[in-house]
This record gives structure tokens, C-alpha cells and sequence, in this order.
């Protein structure tokens, strides 16, 4: 073998052989590293695969999709699914007589993490009283209410409004035209020229509606009126979702012009993958946009089931999570654990979110359209609202304060009050968005204590009354509250107290304002499929039962904890 | 002249009234108000170093987004863009606030706190208006124990001096006929006349009091209050320096100087000085006794050789009214005391007694002055109130029947000391004048009204105790 080897290697013919043999594996490696590196860098060419409705790629199809009905309750478990009441004005005689609201299960959580509460909330034909207040309240939107844009102010005639305001008139105007304070025309009218602006509205950096508009000409504008642009804020976004869905579910024939308006909007930045939600504003040192989590316990999770009803995923924003509690007068009463220190953003515990959730939504989760009205399954918002109600009941009876608290404005610098039950360290701490401690603004909120009085029926709530009921002005409506320390009325008419009290009010007629969708496919979830702007935008598909937010449940507080 | 002062106090504290009411009524709570126009500040530029631009989460569809936060003063505050501040001396803003609201699109503001408010008038003085103040109250600063009575003019624009005074801290007390009828923390009173100012001025520094922290000025004169402990620290503490402490600290900071601005500054202080003499003169009440002023050479504090000319005039102005005084005093004695030698005549029986009655008197004037710190005013009082038997040695005792006229006889010669002649109580009354000091009631019931009580003159001010006690223990020496 030596031998061979070594003739051959002294051989020119061994030579010849040796230098082809070299040849041929230099090729082959140089073929093989440019066959590979072709197959690396243009790969993404070569793999481009059209998609084919019912090849092996797509299993449902993107251009189908949106056709797939979105999976409730009533789907799933074959429950019938609620009706939309009728109106005040046509309502039987004996309406309330033959509808039976009482639970047939005790108070407290289900296996399936339903809430059963120990308060019944109030029904029936409005009394002279509330239909007074009701049409009062109206009255605000009539007067301040912009002909040329349709949109509302929020604050008297300062004609600039937010979407959560507009969220509020949107509520007004169904709540007057459910109680029959208006008719049809009148209504479209409104409600038409109100949406059709709404999809004018130039976005900020095209992205979602900015967070102030000027009501005349609705032009975006920054917090003094003059045009610029502030950013979005997520939660008033929540809010208003809130409210186009229940135009569309109890409307159906305003479902195009709502999905339209919705369609131009671009969610990428406003909802991330984890689920939570993000407001925008402008970085005042460089001008660029900057997005910041938004929402705390209360707003965060309202908000939260805004997007839901849209098809969004907000898995995070919608859980309680991380929450403290602080003893107050016996109740445990949950805040944002997130410290402010760090996140600098305050966890303000107001009533007004938890009143939102139950009067529009009834403490439900997005995908229930079946359950019973005293059932709620997204239980653990209304144990909390419980905990709400009972700790301003308890204070007034230990201390004699009567207690109904929200944020409000207020008549004079500050202009906005967070009149909280809790924040920032203090029970019933009364302060200003940049912190000032300012407890003789704090108030009986005439919209806390109406929205309270219509979900809570107790001897409590009919002294919240008693206290607010007739507490308008004829000519502006009803104003935002009675000063805590008796310095009278909080002069000042806004778009939210009216828009609430008219919920309240009509709550009190057909109960949750959220009814189900009885059509089949949505304009929102079959636009665009033949583009891409379905996935630049991150518009959502229908929601599965995979898609469902969750129904929690929380400890239970089982006795006072002093 | 007390009922024209009165009467011009009243009409200054109507006008007053109203204007402030202007100022402060505006309705800048009607939001159609509430626009761009109406910032007058720019919240970028600190108030004082430390200060710093924060920016606010807006729930509402208006708002000022950013503002202002800082300390100064011993206060915390933070305002708006248009004006709108609060100061307190707690970070949360939250206890004993003063509170400032500006009328939209002016830089007319007001400040104000429980009971009470102040503004800036015209000529850029500050001026107070105290609720449920009547004319003829008294106005103390209070601090602690110690406390010293202000003139009424406090109701008026505020000179240089008593603004000073009030920023220096501690509460201002109103008072009707000896009892307080409100009381208010005078804690940010420098700061808030400072903002006002500052406000005015367009935010110019220069309208800032000697020693402010002005920021961007970090040179030598200014570096070392940011080494201070406080200002060390991660969070800001509280810098309770007074006006006259930091009047005395801008001199350590700031040795570059120039020599008007020292000769300013220490007259200024002078003023201060004789203003707190006056005042303690004045707290000694209506006292006509002429030896309360110490003559020029003995007793008055020599004027500083830089004081100002107007100080200086008026304590000339004082020394000669003194010196005449002093002459009629001498050119009175010997008729008084022939007078007083003929009672002795008159009572043949009892010749002897009003002469010890004298010098006991005067022992119990000087004991009731010395140790219980009575001033001469009250002394006599407390020795005509007394009942005969307490005030006499039992050896000297007089006859019952006698004891009347022996009682007049005492007193008599006790009003030989302090009440010589009419011309006499007239040069006081012109020398009282003379000095501005507002003047007691002289009415029966208004002089029981506001007639001094033992325990007011045993809280005695670290003023008085400097300065009174000495000149009453050299007047009851020489008796």
C-alpha cells in the first residue's frame, strides 16, 4: 500500500490526478457555498406562496375570515340571547310586573366565577321627578351641543370635547330617545352628523383620534383650544368603543357608518400582544410620539372590555392584577398596586369606572349575551363594586359625610378634581391631576350618586336622592354635584355628569345598556381582506371562545376588617 | 388725630375691601374663560432654583398639561401657566396653603388664605385684607411665646418694613378688646409677595428679594446655598430662612457688593430696629409718662452712623421734644413739690405720713415694675386698685377717718411723678404724635376694653426684654 502510494505519488500521471481531484472538490465547495447562500439571501423570494383559499397553508382562509360569526354565550351554550327592551313610551303597562329580575342563587361567586350581588339594582317606570331630571339633563346637549359638527362640548359652552365626552353625549342621546324625550328623526339626525364628523376627524399622526377636539370645527387642538395635537389616550378610546358597540348592537342599521368610522383608525400602537393598552403624547424635547401604559384598576379594565367588544385581546389590562387593598371603614377597598413613585401615574379609586361597567355592561364579560341580568360573569368587577358602594354607605353612617365620589370639575382653577375614596396613600383624598391636596372641592358627584342609586336600591341611595335629584338649573342642566363641606352646588355643567345621569336613569328603565348583536357578519371584520391593512393596523377577527377574556375571581371579604 | 387716623384707617379698609373683592370675585370658573391666552407664565422658567417643569395627565378636555413645582421659602408650590398657585409648607400641599388666582389674560392676582388675603397694589406694595377686622382691633405678630403688636396700618399698603416683619413668619394675630378674634399663619407670606411680584414683572428676577435662589446665577454667590444639607439631598428640604436672616446670608453670599447697596441694606435694618423700638413703645400702651423716653444721651440707642436721613430726623425730632421735656419737668418740680408740701400743712396731724406713704408707694412701684415687669402705667393702677392696708406698712398706718384723704394724698403724689403739669401731658401727647403711634382709646369703656392684663406684660417679647426692661429698671432706680 506504501508502495503504490508512493509510486503514485512520485508518477506525473499521480500528479494529473491529484490536481484534477483538487479541481473537483474546489468546485463542488464553491457550488455548495453558492447553491446554500443563494437558498439563505433569496429565500424569502423563493418561499413567497400565494395564498390559496382551502389549500394546506390556509386552513381558514384570510379573505373568509371575517366571515366567521363572532362566538358569544348564546353561541356556545345555545342560551337564548337577551332582547333589546323597548322604549319608555312603548313599554306595557305591566312591563316590570310580568319581568322577574330576582336571582335564583344566593349571593356570591359561581363555579364559573359569575357574581351574584347582595344589592338589587333598581327598575321600573321613571316618576315624575326623574323624567324632570332626565329631561334636564337632556336640555345640556340640546344647548351645547354644535350644530356645525354635531358634537358636544364637554365642559358648558367651552367648546372643546374627548371622546370619552363624546362617549357621554353618545349616551345622552340614546337614553333620550330610549326614554322618549326625542323620536327617530331627531335621533338619526344627531347621530349622523355626530358619526359622520367622528370619521372626518383628522387622526393624530394618523394614527387614532387626538384627545381634544375643537367642537366647531372639529379640528384637533391641544389642551388650550388652539389647533395641535396632544396624542391618544386609551381609556377615553375604551370608552367610546364602549359606546359605538352598543349604537351598533341596539342600531343595526348604523353598523356600516360605524365600522366605517372605525375602519380609519389604526390600533397597532394602541393595544400590544401581551394585552395591554397604551396612550400616546408628543415628547415635548424631541416631538416624537411617545406611548406609555394607560389604565389603572377601575378605568383600566372598563376601558379594557371597550376594546374587547371590538374583537381585541386585552388579556393584561382586563385582569386586576397586581391590586392592594386598604381598609377603610371596614371594607377592604382594592387599588393599583402599581406604585406611582415608579410609574408616575396615580391609582385613583373613584366610583365612576365601576358605575360605567355596570350600568352600560352590567358587569358582564364582552362575549356574554345570554346570562341573567343579576348574574354577572365577569364577577369579580361587580365584588368590587360592592366594595365601592359599601364604603361610602359606611362613611356616611359613621361619619355622617353623605358620599357619592367621582372625578369632576369644578368651577375655577382647578378645574378637574379627582375626588377619590382612596389614592395616593389617604383615604378620601381630594386632589388635582398634579397633586395638590384641595379637600374643599370635595363633593357629593350628582353623577356617583344617581349611577349609585340606580344599582344599588338601598336607604342609602334614596338619601343620594333625595340630595340630587332636583339639583339642576333648567337652562344648562344638571350640575355636577353638592359641594361636601356646604359650600352649595359645584356650579358646573359638563357633558359626562349630564350623559351619566341619563344612563342612570334609563338603566333604571331597561337595565344593562348594552344589548346583543343580532346580525351575522361585520363590515369590521370582512373590510380590507384583500390587503394588508387588516395586519398593518391590527385589525382584529372575529373572536373565538379561545379568545374570550377570562372570568376571574378575587377573595371574598367575609367580614369587617377594622 | 386718633379719630382721624381711625376714621382714615376705616375708609382705607373699605377701599381696601372692595378692591380686593374685585381682584378676587372675577369668575374665571366660567371655562369659556379658560384659553391659551390666558397663560401668563411660562412654566419653564424656574421660580427659584430647584424648581422644575412638570407635566400632568389631563382626564378632561382642558387643562394646563404642564406646570411648575418647587420649594422656596420653607414652602413647597406649584403653579399654573396662568397664574394659579398654591403654597404650603407641606409637599402634599395640603395644610396651611395659600393659595394664588390670577384674572384671566391679567397679571392681577390675589393670594389668599383662610381669613384672609393679600394683592399688590398700583405702586406694587402689598397689601392685606383681613376679614372680620374692625377699626380700633390690634394686630400682633405671634411666634411661639413671644409675641410683638404691629400698627394698624397693616391694613394699608405695606412699607418695606412691616412686609419684612410679616414674611419673617410665625401668625398674625387680630385682636378686639383683649381677645383674638382670628389668627393666621403668616408660613409663605415671603414667598407668595415674592410670586405676586415676580408675576408682575413678567417673571423678570430682578423684583426677587436680596438672597432669593435665583437659578442660572450658580456663581460664587449662589453655589453655596445649593451645597447646603438640604439641597444635597435626593428630595429638597425645606430652607426656613427668614428676610432678615437671608438679608444677612446675602451678604456672606454675595461679598461683591456694592457700597450703596450695604449702606442700603443696613439702613433698611436700622429702620427695622427703630421700628420695633416704636412698636415696643407702643406695646408699653398709651403710657404718657415721660420717662418711658429715656433721654437722648442715656437710654436711647445711639443711631447708627449710616442710618437714613429720615430716621435719623426723626429721632432728633425725638431727642429735643425729650430734652424740652426735661426742662419743664425741672421748672414744674419745685411748684409741684411746694404743692405737695402744703397737703403737710393742711393735715398738721399727719405731716410725716404722706412722706413714707411716698416712699413706700415708690418701693411698690419699683417692686411691681422690677419683679413682676408691670410697666409704670399698669403699676399705679395695680397700686390705686389695691385695698389701703395692703399698700401701707402697718406702723404708718393712718387713722381710719384719715385714710381717705391720705389715700388721695398718695395718689396725689404719685400723679406728681407721672402727670406733672397739663403742659406736660401735652408735649406727650404731641411727642406720641410725633412718633405715629397709633393711639389707645381714651374713652372710659374703650380704655377698659383694651386695658392690659398682668399675664400680657409677663409674655414679654425678646424685644422688650432688650430693650424696655432696662430703661424701666433705670427709671425706677433714679426714683
Amino acid at each position: 500500500m506504501l508502495h503504490l502510494f508512493g509510486s503514485c505519488r512520485r508518477s506525473p500521471v499521480a500528479g494529473i490526478c491529484l490536481f484534477f481531484l483538487a479541481v473537483s472538490v474546489l468546485g463542488g465547495a464553491t457550488y455548495t457555498v453558492g447553491v446554500t447562500a443563494r437558498q439563505v439571501f433569496l429565500a424569502q423570494e423563493e418561499e413567497v406562496i400565494p395564498i390559496i383559499a382551502g389549500s394546506d397553508l390556509d386552513d381558514i382562509p384570510a379573505l373568509m375570515r371575517g366571515n366567521l360569526p363572532s362566538v358569544t354565550t348564546s353561541l356556545v351554550k345555545g342560551e337564548p340571547r337577551r332582547e333589546k327592551p323597548p322604549r319608555l313610551c312603548e313599554m306595557p303597562e305591566d312591563y316590570f310586573a310580568t319581568k322577574n329580575t330576582m336571582p335564583t342563587r344566593p349571593a356570591g361567586y359561581d363555579r364559573h366565577n359569575g357574581y351574584v350581588r347582595k344589592y338589587r339594582t333598581r327598575r321600573g317606570f321613571l316618576n315624575e321627578r326623574e323624567l324632570r331630571a332626565a329631561k334636564v339633563a337632556w336640555h345640556y346637549f340640546e344647548t351645547f351641543t354644535q350644530e356645525t359638527t354635531g358634537l358636544a362640548n364637554s365642559v358648558g359652552n367651552y367648546p372643546s370635547t374627548t371622546l370619552w365626552d363624546t362617549a357621554s353625549y353618545m349616551a345622552g342621546l340614546v337614553a333620550a330617545y330610549e326614554l322618549c324625550l326625542i323620536e327617530k328623526p331627531e335621533f338619526d339626525r344627531r347621530i349622523t352628523l355626530l358619526l359622520t364628523t367622528i370619521k372626518s376627524l383628522e387622526l393624530f399622526r394618523k394614527e387614532m383620534p387626538n384627545k381634544v377636539y375643537h367642537t366647531k370645527t372639529g379640528a384637533k387642538v391641544d389642551y388650550t383650544n388652539k389647533p395641535g395635537e396632544i396624542g391618544f389616550s386609551a381609556l377615553d378610546i375604551g370608552r367610546f368603543l364602549v359606546w359605538m358597540r352598543i349604537y351598533k348592537n341596539r342600531y343595526p342599521y348604523l353598523a356600516n357608518t360605524i365600522d366605517s368610522v372605525l375602519l380609519k383608525w389604526d390600533f397597532r400602537n394602541v393595544i400590544d400582544d401581551e394585552g395591554l393598552m397604551f396612550g400616546a403624547y408628543v415628547d415635548k424635547e424631541t416631538g416624537e410620539t411617545v406611548y406609555a401604559q394607560e389604565g389603572r384598576l377601575g378605568y383600566e379594565e372598563y376601558a379594557a372590555k371597550g376594546f374587547a367588544l371590538w374583537g381585541f385581546r386585552p388579556r393584561l389590562a382586563h385582569r386586576a392584577e397586581p391590586f392592594l387593598t386598604a381598609s377603610i371603614f371596614g371594607v377592604q377597598v382594592p387599588y393599583d398596586g402599581r406604585d406611582p413613585r415608579v410609574f408616575h401615574s396615580q391609582n385613583y379609586v373613584v366610583t365612576e369606572s365601576y358605575l360605567q361597567d355596570g350600568l352600560e355592561l352590567g358587569f358582564d364579560l364582552p362575549h356574554d349575551d345570554s346570562s341573567p341580568e343579576w348574574l354577572h360573569s365577569d364577577g369579580w368587577r361587580a365584588e368590587f363594586a360592592d366594595r365601592i358602594y359599601q364604603v361610602q354607605e359606611n362613611r356616611w353612617r359613621q361619619t355622617g359625610f353623605l358620599t357619592a365620589r367621582s372625578e369632576h370639575n369644578v368651577k375655577g382653577p382647578p378645574y378637574f378634581t379627582y375626588d377619590t375614596i382612596f389614592s395616593d396613600g389617604y383615604p378620601w383624598n381630594t386632589v388635582t391631576p398634579r397633586g395638590d391636596y384641595v379637600p374643599d372641592h370635595s363633593a357629593v358627584a350628582a353623577k356617583a350618586a344617581l349611577g349609585l342609586w340606580a344599582l344599588w336600591d338601598t336607604e342609602y341611595t334614596d338619601v343620594l336622592y333625595e340630595a340630587i335629584i332636583e339639583l339642576y338649573d333648567p337652562e344648562n342642566g344638571m350640575y355636577e354635584g353638592l359641594y361636601e363641606r356646604g359650600q352649595g352646588r359645584v356650579s358646573i355643567f359638563t357633558a359626562n355628569n349630564n350623559g351619566i345621569i341619563l344612563t342612570s336613569l334609563l338603566h333604571k328603565v331597561q337595565g344593562p345598556i348594552l344589548t346583543p348583536y343580532t346580525g351575522d357578519t361585520e363590515v369590521w371584520f370582512t373590510a380590507y381582506r384583500d390587503q394588508d391593512t387588516r395586519v398593518v393596523r391590527k385589525y382584529p377577527d372575529p373572536p373565538q371562545e379561545e379568545d374570550w377574556l377570562p372570568a376571574l375571581r378575587h377573595s371574598v371579604q367575609e367580614k369587617a376588617d377594622f | 388725630m386718633t379719630i382721624s387716623f381711625r376714621v382714615f384707617s376705616l375708609i382705607s379698609a373699605l377701599l381696601i375691601g372692595s378692591h380686593v373683592d374685585a381682584q378676587v370675585s372675577f369668575d374665571a370658573a366660567e371655562n369659556r374663560s379658560f384659553a391659551s391666552e390666558n397663560a401668563i407664565l411660562d412654566t419653564a422658567i424656574p421660580f427659584a432654583i430647584g424648581a422644575r417643569e412638570a407635566q400632568q395627565a389631563l382626564r378632561g378636555s382642558f387643562g394646563w398639561p404642564n406646570f411648575q413645582e418647587g420649594l422656596v421659602e420653607g414652602v413647597y408650590f406649584r403653579f399654573d401657566p396662568d397664574g394659579y398657585a398654591r403654597f404650603a409648607p407641606t409637599p402634599r400641599l395640603d395644610r396651611d396653603v395659600f393659595e394664588v388666582i390670577c384674572r384671566p389674560r391679567t397679571y392681577s392676582c390675589a393670594a389668599r388664605k383662610e381669613g384672609f388675603e393679600m394683592f399688590l397694589t398700583e405702586r406694587g406694595q402689598i397689601q392685606l385684607k383681613l376679614e372680620n377686622v374692625a377699626a380700633g382691633d390690634t394686630f400682633h405678630v405671634v411666634e411661639g411665646v413671644s409675641e410683638i403688636q404691629v400698627p394698624e396700618r397693616i391694613v394699608q399698603p405695606l412699607d418695606m418694613q412691616l412686609e419684612m416683619l410679616l414674611g419673617s413668619g410665625g401668625e398674625l394675630s387680630a385682636r378686639r378688646g383683649g381677645n383674638e378674634i382670628s389668627r393666621v399663619s403668616l408660613k409663605g407670606f415671603a414667598a407668595v409677595s415674592s410670586y405676586l411680584r415676580w408675576i408682575v414683572a413678567r417673571q423678570d428676577y430682578s423684583v426677587l428679594p436680596r438672597g432669593w435662589p435665583v437659578p442660572n446665577g450658580a456663581d460664587a454667590a449662589t453655589t453655596s446655598m445649593t451645597q447646603s444639607a438640604g439641597w444635597a439631598s435626593p428630595m429638597p428640604q425645606p430652607q426656613a430662612l427668614a428676610p432678615t436672616v437671608i438679608s444677612q446670608a446675602s451678604t456672606l453670599i454675595a461679598p461683591v457688593e456694592t457700597t450703596a447697596a450695604k449702606s442700603e441694606a443696613e439702613g433698611l435694618r436700622a429702620e427695622i430696629d427703630e421700628l420695633k423700638r416704636m412698636m415696643l413703645q407702643d406695646r408699653a400702651g398709651p403710657d404718657p409718662d415721660p420717662v418711658s423716653f429715656p433721654s437722648a444721651g442715656e437710654q436711647m440707642p445711639a443711631p447708627a452712623d449710616n442710618t437714613s436721613g429720615q430716621v435719623a430726623e426723626l429721632l432728633q425730632t425725638i431727642a429735643a421734644l425729650q430734652a424740652d421735656l426735661r426742662d419743664l419737668k425741672q421748672q414744674d418740680l419745685p411748684t409741684q413739690e411746694s404743692g405737695s408740701v402744703s397737703v403737710p400743712t393742711k393735715q398738721e396731724a399727719t405731716d410725716a405720713i404722706p412722706l413714707a406713704e411716698s416712699n413706700a408707694a415708690a418701693d411698690r412701684l419699683r417692686f411691681l415694675m422690677d419683679e413682676l415687669g408691670l410697666d409704670m402705667q399698669t403699676a399705679v393702677a395695680v397700686l390705686q386698685m389695691s385695698p389701703s392696708d395692703d399698700i401701707r406698712a402697718p406702723e404708718i398706718l393712718p387713722m381710719p377717718t384719715e385714710r381717705a384723704l391720705e389715700t388721695e394724698t398718695a395718689v396725689a403724689a404719685t400723679n406728681t411723678i407721672l402727670y406733672q403739669t397739663d403742659v406736660v401731658d401735652q408735649i406727650l401727647a404731641e411727642l406720641e404724635a410725633d412718633i405715629a403711634q397709633p393711639q389707645m382709646p381714651k374713652s372710659a369703656e374703650a380704655a377698659a376694653a383694651v386695658s392690659p392684663t398682668i399675664q400680657e406684660y409677663q409674655l414679654l417679647s425678646r424685644y422688650f426684654a432688650s430693650a424696655a426692661l432696662p430703661a424701666l429698671r433705670d427709671f425706677a432706680a433714679k426714683q
